[in-house]
């Protein structure tokens, strides 16, 4: 047999599994890579749930401290143990978004309210419950950024050519980033 | 008009990005950094000394930042970008305290570092600034503010971590996943190579090189992942085939195109030692900690 003649019935066959080989490789990796960075998302959002969860607990304590003197805000402590509620029955990240921007508005009415009771600022739980409620507040903002930050790499990652083929094909689809309100990735201040 | 009108324009259409940027004020020089001057020199080096030794007993990072302005950002934002920038604190403890002022704002904070969010709460961090810090600013006394502000810091947190022996690898660990997950490298890198095997087996006279070659290449696979099942002596027995098969067609080809004045090069130039001179100052840098929003912030 003439080698010309083997290199042309052999010349097809290795090439095209030399090309499989490269997109096989390639369709691993960037299916690794997708996982990966979806497991990036999921902890960034049990970072911003984790603060949530420290507001909750934070809250109460100041209520409960402040409770004694503002006897006739009734309507202001309701809506936060409303609120509280909604956010422990709630299951899924978009529910408890919610339920925490809920949590949010109520407690800074009480924040307001507060205002007008200047001897509460004197006591010193109460000034160092603010505290820690303000670097709470701080942190949310921050974890929510940093959630956001990961959901746009992962977005952009599923969205693009060539990936976005093999993203559809697998399953992976784009993730909400968490919508705030204008000005609200500034945290609330709590005046001490 | 028309410019400052376009101006204008753009402001507001870019102005949530505007509103809150943040410009890093440089690389640290070290754990005191006074970009604004406002420190004495005597204050500069004593405390600086004071930092490092608490740092080598505790293994706690406190770094103190010193800014003219912040340049329209707020201080919370600014402290954690700068934290995030110079990686205050150990990697795994994540240990380290940010002390941030901006002179022009009056603004300052204390921005706590993961691990010491337990042994400095925002509480204290809070009573800190306004007990030994703001006082002090008001008169005009960085020195006195920032020296006191320094050593409550290192009161608070002393207690929480040792200064562990740490061990430190000469050379970066390899991450191979990392290598993988970024598949064009691995698409650029088979096709530079198989041009460059190409090249060197067409111009070998024998056959069987591409065979050797290839069960070597199966062979260094297994042994890289630790591969000891049925699966890798298959591996070899392909790699071998697909060797001597490709060692066959280059070399035919490559004869074909010596005729016609084609010639592929042989080696593609010299190798450059990844070993370069760094140029290291004094202070090598913060240790690679996060902080999550943590602290307190204040004004004087």
């Amino acid at each position: 047999m003439e080698p010309s003649t083997v290199k042309n019935w052999l010349t097809w066959p290795i090439g095209i599994a030399i090309i499989v080989l490269l997109a096989g490789l390639y369709s691993v990796s960037t299916y690794n890579g997708f996982v990966r960075q979806n497991e990036t998302v999921n902890t960034a959002w049990a970072q911003v749930e984790a603060q949530y969860q420290r507001r909750l607990d934070l809250i109460p304590n100041l209520v409960e401290s402040v409770k004694g003197i503002m006897k006739q805000e009734q309507t202001v402590f309701t809506a936060i143990a409303d609120a509280r509620t909604h956010y422990a029955g709630a299951t899924t990240p978009d529910a408890k978004a919610a339920a925490a921007t809920q949590v949010e508005s109520a407690f800074a009415r009480l924040l307001v309210i507060m205002e007008n009771y200047p001897q509460l600022k004197s006591t010193e739980t109460v000034q160092s419950l603010m505290a820690e409620l303000a670097g709470t507040e701080n942190r949310v903002a921050v974890e929510r950024g940093r959630y956001n930050e990961t959901v746009r790499d992962y977005n952009i990652s599923v969205k693009t050519f060539p990936r976005s083929v093999i993203a559809s094909t697998f399953g992976f689809s784009p993730r909400t980033m968490f919508v705030a309100d204008v000005g609200a990735e500034r945290a609330p201040k709590v005046q001490i | 008009m028309y410019r400052a009108a376009l101006l204008g324009a753009t402001l507001i259409f870019f102005s949530p990005v505007i509103l809150f940027a943040y410009s890093s004020p440089g690389k640290p020089t070290g754990h005191i950094n006074d970009f604004a001057e406002v420190l004495s020199a005597e204050t500069k080096k004593s405390l600086e000394q004071e930092l490092v030794l608490f740092n080598a007993s505790t293994s706690n990072e406190i770094a103190v930042a010193i800014v003219k302005s912040m340049d329209s950002d707020y201080v919370e934002h600014y402290a954690t970008k700068l934290f995030e920038e110079w990686h205050i604190g150990k990697k795994d403890k994540d240990n380290g305290v940010l002390l941030l002022i901006s002179v022009q704002e009056h603004a300052l904070r204390i921005e706590v570092g993961y691990g010491l969010e337990g042994a400095l709460p925002d509480s204290v961090a809070s009573r800190i600034l306004h007990n030994e810090m703001t006082p002090r600013l008001k008169r005009g006394d960085y020195d006195g503010a920032v020296t006191e502000g320094a050593r409550a810091i290192e009161k608070a947190t002393q207690g929480e971590y040792s200064a562990a022996t740490e061990t430190v690898s000469l050379f970066p660990k390899l991450s191979f996943s990392g290598l993988i997950e970024n598949g064009w490298i691995l698409v650029v890198a088979g096709i530079a190579i198989f041009q460059w095997l190409a090249a060197i087996l067409s111009r070998t006279k024998s056959w069987w090189a591409g065979g050797v070659l290839g069960f070597a290449c199966a062979f260094g696979i297994n042994w890289l992942f630790a591969l000891a099942n049925p699966l890798s002596l298959g591996l070899i027995a392909l790699m071998t085939v697909l060797g001597l098969a490709f060692d066959f067609l280059v070399s035919n080809s490559y004869k074909k195109a010596t005729s016609s004045g084609f010639s592929p090069p042989w080696w593609t130039g010299g190798s450059s030692s990844p070993f370069g001179g760094s140029s290291e100052g004094s202070f090598g840098g913060f240790g690679g900690g996060s902080s999550g929003g943590g602290g307190a912030s204040g004004s004087w």
